[in-house]
C-alpha cells in the first residue's frame, strides 16, 4: 500500500504545486494591499481590497471544496476512466490496497491544501480584524487571538471538530469512490449511474443520521464540550465607514454533540469501502 | 514442458452480444503464439481477460495452474494496445514503478533495454512520441521475468526500424520457461517468431495449430493464410 501512496502523491505533486502557487499569488496580492493600508495608518481596508479580498477568498474556498471531493475519493475517476487504469489494474495488488492507498494519499493531498487555506483565511481575518476590531490590537495581535482562541482556549472542541471533519471526509470520499466503482462495474452510462448512486447515498445518509440521533438520545451518547467565548468588540466595518460598534460579552457554553450518527456514518463508510474493494477486484472491467 | 496457459470454454458477452465463444486453448512453456484476426474479432478481449482487466462471462482459465486473481497478475506481463503510463512519469519513474510493484522485474535489464531502444532515463512520458511510448511500454513489459507475456498489437504505429528492434527484443526475451502471445495485423513482420498460431473471428477460434505444420500442410506462409481466411469475411 505504501507504494500506491508514494506514486499517487508523486503524480499529484505538480498539480498541488500549481494550486498552492495560485493560492499564494492571489492571497499575497490581497495582503499586500491590506498591509500597505495598515502601514499608512488607514482606518479601513484600501479600495483594491474590495476586489482582491473576495477574489482570494473565493479562489481559496472553491479550490478547497473541489479538492475535498476529488482528494476524498482518491481521484477515483483517474483510476477507472483513463488509459492509466490499465497500469494500476494489472499490478498484483488487492483491491482494498489500491483503494486504501489512494484514499490515504488523497487525505495527505487534501491536508496539503486545507492547512494553507486555513492559514490564509486566518490572515485575511486578522487583516479585517486589524481594521475593524478593537483598537490597539493590530494585525499580529488579532492573528495570535485567532489561533489562541482555536487551539489554546478550546483544544478539546477543536480536536473534536477535526475528528468530525475527518469522519465527514472519509465518509463522503468512500461514498464517491463507491459511486464511481459501481457505475464502472454495472452501468456504462457513467453520469446517470453516478447521479443515481449519489441520490441513493443522500437518502441513506438522511436515514442513518436520523437513526444515529435517536440512538444517541436513547443511550445518552453525547460528547459535552465546554466552549470559551471571550469578550469581543467590533468598532465598525472594515470595508466602509460609519459602522455601528458592537460588543459581545464573554461566556462559557457547553456544546452537546451526538456521537452515534458519526459512528453510524463510519460503519456505512466501512461497508461501502469493503464493497468497493470487492467490486474493483471482481466486477470492474476496462 | 509445463503448461503456461489453459483456457476452457472461455466466453465473454457484452450484454447480449458475444465477444468470445468457447475459447479452449493450451499454451506450453517456450512457445510463441500468434493470435490473429480482424478488428473486433475478440483478440484484445481475450488478452484483457487473461491480464485480469475483464471478467469472463463463462468458462475458466489458468496461468501456471493458478486461476484468475492477484496471483495470475503476478505471472502475466501485459503490453496493452495503448500507452498506460502516467504522463508525469519519466522513463526512470516508470522503471521504479515496475520495480516496486512486480517482484520479477529486472531493473538492470530494463536500463539495458532502454539504451537498446534509444530512450533516455530522464525522458518524460508526455514528451515521447507514439513510437517511443510503445518502445517504453515494451521495455517495461519485457524486463519482467513473467511466465506469460501478452503483447497486444506491439507493432502498431511504429516505424520499420523500431519494428525491427521490437522483434529483436521479443527474440531476446524468449525463454524456455515462459510463453508469449502476440496479437497483430502485421503478420508478415512477426510470423517467423510464431511456434503456434490461432486465427480468431467473431470471438471464435476458426483455425489453430503448429505454425510450421500449417505452413507445410497448406503450402503457404501464415501471412498468406491470414489473407486467404479473412479476405471474404
Amino acid at each position: 500500500m505504501l507504494e500506491i501512496i508514494k506514486y499517487q502523491l508523486k503524480g499529484r505533486k505538480e498539480s498541488l504545486a500549481l494550486l498552492l502557487g495560485i493560492f499564494a499569488a492571489v492571497n499575497a496580492i490581497a495582503w499586500a494591499f491590506a498591509g500597505i493600508g495598515l502601514f499608512r495608518g488607514l482606518d479601513r481596508l484600501p479600495a483594491a481590497c474590495a476586489f482582491w479580498f473576495p477574489v482570494s477568498i473565493a479562489v481559496t474556498v472553491i479550490v478547497t471544496i473541489v479538492s475535498f471531493f476529488l482528494c476524498g475519493s482518491g481521484h477515483v475517476n483517474d483510476l477507472l476512466w483513463r488509459n492509466t487504469s490499465y497500469l494500476m489494474l494489472t499490478i498484483p495488488r488487492r483491491g482494498w490496497e489500491i483503494l486504501a492507498g489512494r484514499l490515504i494519499a488523497g487525505l495527505a493531498e487534501f491536508l496539503a491544501i486545507a492547512v494553507p487555506a486555513f492559514v490564509m483565511m486566518s490572515v485575511h481575518l486578522a487583516f479585517i480584524g486589524a481594521y475593524a476590531g478593537p483598537g490597539g490590537l493590530g494585525f499580529w495581535g488579532f492573528l495570535s487571538q485567532i489561533y489562541g482562541r482555536i487551539f489554546v482556549a478550546n483544544p478539546a472542541p477543536t480536536a473534536l471538530a477535526l475528528l468530525l471533519a475527518l469522519c465527514v471526509f472519509v465518509t463522503a470520499g468512500v461514498a464517491l469512490t463507491f459511486a464511481a466503482i459501481a457505475s464502472r462495474s454495472f452501468v456504462r452510462n457513467r453520469g446517470l449511474a453516478t447521479a443515481a448512486i449519489i441520490a441513493i447515498f443522500v437518502f441513506v445518509s438522511h436515514r442513518v443520521s436520523d437513526l444515529g440521533i435517536k440512538l444517541s438520545e436513547r443511550l445518552g451518547w453525547f460528547v459535552r464540550l465546554p466552549i470559551a467565548v471571550p469578550e469581543f468588540s467590533m468598532r465598525g466595518s472594515a470595508f466602509g465607514s460609519g459602522g455601528v460598534s458592537q460588543s459581545f460579552a464573554g461566556s462559557a457554553q457547553q456544546l452537546a454533540i451526538p456521537v452515534a450518527p458519526f459512528l453510524c456514518f463510519l460503519a456505512v463508510a466501512a461497508a461501502l469501502f469493503a464493497l468497493s474493494a470487492w467490486l474493483l477486484e471482481r466486477k470492474v472491467e476496462l | 514442458m509445463a503448461t503456461i496457459l489453459e483456457t476452457n470454454g472461455l466466453k465473454k458477452n457484452y450484454l447480449s452480444k458475444p465477444a468470445l465463444r468457447d475459447i479452449t486453448l493450451r499454451l506450453d512453456s517456450g512457445r510463441i503464439l500468434g493470435l490473429m484476426g480482424p478488428n473486433g474479432s475478440g483478440k484484445t478481449t481475450f488478452m484483457k481477460i487473461i491480464a485480469g482487466l475483464q471478467k469472463p462471462s463463462g468458462g475458466t482459465f489458468a496461468v501456471c495452474g493458478e486461476t484468475a486473481g492477484v496471483k495470475t497478475k503476478g505471472l502475466v506481463s501485459f503490453l496493452p494496445d495503448r500507452n498506460a503510463l502516467y504522463s508525469w512519469m519519466r522513463a526512470s519513474d516508470a522503471i521504479d514503478f515496475y520495480a516496486d510493484f512486480f517482484a520479477d522485474f529486472d531493473r538492470a535489464k530494463a536500463l539495458d533495454m532502454l539504451g537498446f531502444m534509444k530512450l533516455e532515463p530522464g525522458q518524460k512520458v508526455k514528451e515521447m512520441s507514439k513510437g517511443m511510448t510503445e518502445k517504453m511500454d515494451l521495455v517495461l513489459a519485457f524486463s519482467r521475468k513473467a511466465r506469460l507475456f501478452l503483447l497486444d498489437e506491439p507493432l502498431g504505429g511504429v516505424d520499420p526500424v523500431a519494428r525491427e528492434r521490437i522483434v529483436s527484443t521479443i527474440i531476446k526475451t524468449w525463454t524456455e520457461d515462459s510463453s508469449i502471445i502476440i496479437s497483430t495485423h502485421l503478420v508478415n513482420d512477426v510470423e517467423r517468431l510464431f511456434n503456434d498460431v490461432a486465427f480468431i473471428d467473431s470471438g471464435e477460434v476458426i483455425l489453430t495449430g503448429d505454425a510450421e505444420t500449417l505452413r507445410s500442410e497448406r503450402g503457404k506462409s501464415i501471412d498468406q493464410l491470414y489473407l486467404e481466411i479473412f479476405a471474404d469475411r
